[in-house]
């Protein structure tokens, strides 16, 4: 009898459910916006992205959805695996250059040179930095995060020994040997904690000197061997045999804490250093300053290393149109301010307010904006990573014996000439 | 009406006697009674099955059909022959990564396995052994990575070992450990052997109190001394033992790659690569997911040949 009742009141229950969940299924259709998926592999990012869901679900109707993961590794195979089909991610975070070309060259991703073109005509980007996110003049990623390649210095270090941070070439160089006379290393290295450290120097001092001839080099035309290269990294084996470098083996893939202890004066990094010396207690502008490394040439004094996280869309993700208009409006003023505030980057956006951006870097902002420096692609992402992969490991080669450099740049060259050789290298 | 006849030829069961009686109605459901009490330790072996034979299986048969073609996991494969095990071969990194694999293959024979048999032995004997075997196994607790990160700040060159060797005056022994080749294997073999230790040293020490004291007892009143009661006793009756610690750590060397990782990356200019590192590296940093297959299977397969042929050698012994 009890049992009956039970099932009774479950009928009844059900049969009341039903138009509960048809007037909710309409309701929630009506008013939910369409949700699409962000996977990233920057737990850091999570609640910038939170925040441009809440904004962009009131402004345009359309949420995203926040997938992080843990490891760079597993995240690129994860996407990688399911790019060729609709289970793709329909935005995700990448890296730019050519470490998405081979995604271009098979049809993988969306193009977003109109939405470019519309933000670059309202005065929102330069239309040098869209370059970096495509080829052949058409875009295919959006501007997550750019980060710009200075020299970091230790202000309490400098203010010891009366030094400033210097504005030439010259300068620099009695910095740093008036550093190495009080026992200060001058400039942090490290390619035994940090494999990919080694083209840091590399691409600087090409840039510094020559950075058309750096370009060559990156596009296969001139060779790693060339005289002209090879007479750049001998000024770069002077500074090594000078002692200005930290020995290989000093520390432990963390430069931050011969940075802050004093032991080493400067060091050359992309400027998102700053939230990680922001962690260890370190303020921008009170312990520390940045400056962009002084060109050895006129040429190299206008040069200056850009590295870019491109936000990319899938081409076969079902959501590809929903997500290009996310797309556009990530792009506008509105979303890059949110973006800028609570994330605590430098928005790659011209009209973001000026107070969005971190203090010691809006100089620097604004010299870009107002076109002080030409913009180089980092190594990394400059050339094909089939070469930058081994490349780096040869200069890592090089920073333990400098005398090596023929022997090392050789080695390279022929790197590179088996790749554009290749059916790869076209 | 066959069918009937073969079953009720079956002494053992009354249920098909009951059938052959004529009582068809109860035929089947006691046909299906008996076929499901045969399959049913089978259903529930069914979701192990499924685990190693999904998991393992297909994933060991998808790795070696990719060593044959050249995938970059965006474009559909295609199919390169043996193209992926000749550039192996040929390239000089694959040739270091396999030498490094060897040296590690030795270390780990001579420090965990030697190590933890001579120290399993010394504490066997000593008192407040207690306490030393827990120091000892401590290490055991911390994971790779953590291990690695521990030893990297030892290795620096203002590190503990560094400063330690020059506190008592051995300046010409400090080093940049983990710069040049192979000091940076043997050092990152020591950073495993000091994690590996103690558990190799438990196995022994398990396989030590399986040894009879009579036994001991007699070779002692014979008048056998320390020495060749270690030699001709102990370690002919640890062998089972020993062929377990072996074929362990001959394993875990093979596979060595998370402690490389974190502590050098197989660098600098990839001279502390092992076999699992190239491996990895061909796979998720170059995108050369079939040269990464034929590197897994050249790998695999001298594990399991190393393997079978050890087991088969110390099981023949142990059975002499």
């Amino acid at each position: 009898m009890k049992r009956n009742n039970i099932a009774l009141m479950r009928k009844i229950a059900a049969l009341l459910l039903i138009p509960v969940l048809i007037l909710g299924g309409s309701v929630t259709a009506q008013d939910d916006p369409v949700v699409i998926d962000w996977a990233n592999d920057a737990a850091w990012h999570e609640a910038g992205q939170d925040a441009l869901d809440e904004a962009s679900r009131g402004v345009i109707g359309i949420g995203v959805n926040t997938v992080i993961f843990t490891s760079t590794d597993s995240y690129q195979a994860a996407v990688r695996g399911a790019l060729p089909t609709e289970d793709a991610f329909p935005l995700f975070d990448w890296w730019f250059g050519y470490r998405m070309k081979d995604l271009v060259d098979a049809g993988l991703l969306a193009d977003v040179t109109d939405i470019w073109q519309t933000h670059i005509d309202n005065g929102g980007y330069p239309a040098s930095m869209m370059g970096s996110f495509g080829f052949d003049g058409r875009a295919y990623g959006l501007p997550k995060m750019i980060n710009y390649w200075v020299v970091f210095y230790n202000k309490h270090v400098f203010a010891e020994h009366g030094l400033e941070a210097p504005t030439t070439w010259d300068e620099l160089m009695a910095v740093a040997e008036a550093l190495k006379s009080n026992g200060v290393t001058p400039f942090g290295l490290d390619v035994v904690g940090c494999r990919w450290c080694s083209f840091i120097w590399f691409e600087e001092m090409m840039v510094r000197v020559d950075p058309a001839l750096y370009q060559s080099v990156m596009s296969g035309e001139t060779a790693y061997n060339d005289p002209q290269v090879v007479a750049i990294m001998e000024q770069w084996r002077d500074l090594l045999d000078a002692g200005y470098f930290s020995q290989p083996g000093d520390f432990a893939d963390n430069w931050a804490e011969p940075f802050v202890s004093g032991s080493i004066g400067m060091f050359l990094i992309g400027d998102w250093y700053t939230a990680t010396l922001a962690r260890g207690g370190f303020v921008a502008g009170e312990d520390y300053g940045i400056f962009v490394m002084p060109g050895i040439t006129e040429a190299g004094n206008r040069s200056l290393i850009i590295e870019g996280r491109p936000l990319l869309l899938a081409e076969n993700s079902p959501q590809r149109d929903v997500a290009l208009e996310f797309a556009d409006y990530f792009m506008g003023v509105e979303a890059q301010t949110i973006w800028a505030e609570t994330s605590d980057i430098n928005s790659p956006s011209l009209l973001a307010p000026e107070e969005t951006r971190p203090g010691h870097l809006v100089d620097l902002a604004n010299a870009v904006a107002n076109g002080e420096y030409e913009l180089y692609t980092r190594y990394w992402e400059a050339t094909p990573p089939q070469i930058v992969e081994q490349v780096v490991d040869l200069l890592g080669q090089f920073v333990l014996d400098p005398a090596a450099l023929q022997t090392v740049l050789d080695g390279a060259e022929q790197i590179a000439q088996d790749y554009w050789a290749s059916a790869g290298g076209e | 009406m066959p069918d009937t006849k073969q079953v009720s030829t079956d002494p053992l069961s009354n249920e098909v006697s009951a059938t052959a009686l004529g009582e068809a109605s109860v035929d089947a459901p006691k046909r299906a009674q008996a076929l499901l009490r045969t399959i049913e330790p089978y259903l529930y072996l069914l979701p192990a099955l499924l685990l190693v034979g999904g998991l393992l299986l297909y994933s060991v048969a998808h790795t070696f059909a990719i060593s044959f073609t050249d995938w970059d996991l965006i474009t559909p494969p295609s199919f390169v022959g043996l193209q992926n095990y000749i550039d192996a071969i040929r390239d000089p990194t694959f040739t270091r990564s396999f030498s490094n694999t060897l040296i590690w293959t030795g270390g780990s024979l001579l420090l965990p396995v030697a190590g933890g048999l001579l120290l399993a032995v010394v504490l066997e004997r000593i008192p407040g052994q207690r306490v030393l075997k827990t120091l000892i196994y401590l290490p055991a607790i911390l994971s790779t990575t953590v291990v690695a990160a521990i030893w990297s700040y030892v290795y620096t060159n203002n590190g503990v070992l560094n400063e330690t060797l020059r506190w008592v005056g051995l300046d010409a022994l400090a080093r940049p450990w983990l710069v040049f080749a192979p000091t940076n294997t043997l050092a990152m073999i020591v950073a495993a052997s000091w994690r590996a230790l103690g558990p190799s040293m438990v196995l022994f020490l398990v396989g030590l109190q399986t040894i009879p004291p009579e036994l001991i007892e007699a070779a002692k009143i014979d008048g056998a001394g320390e020495r060749i009661l270690f030699w001709r006793i102990k370690l002919p009756l640890l062998r089972p033992i020993t062929a377990i610690v072996v074929i362990m750590s001959v394993i875990g060397s093979f596979m060595t790659f998370d402690l490389v990782w974190v502590m050098t990356q197989g660098g600098p200019g990839r001279s502390s690569e092992t076999l699992a590192v190239t491996m990895y590296r061909q796979a998720f940093i170059m995108w050369r997911m079939g040269y990464a297959g034929a590197v897994a299977v050249i790998l695999s397969t001298i594990v399991i040949a190393f393997s079978i042929f050890y087991l088969r050698a110390t099981l023949k012994r142990s059975a002499l």
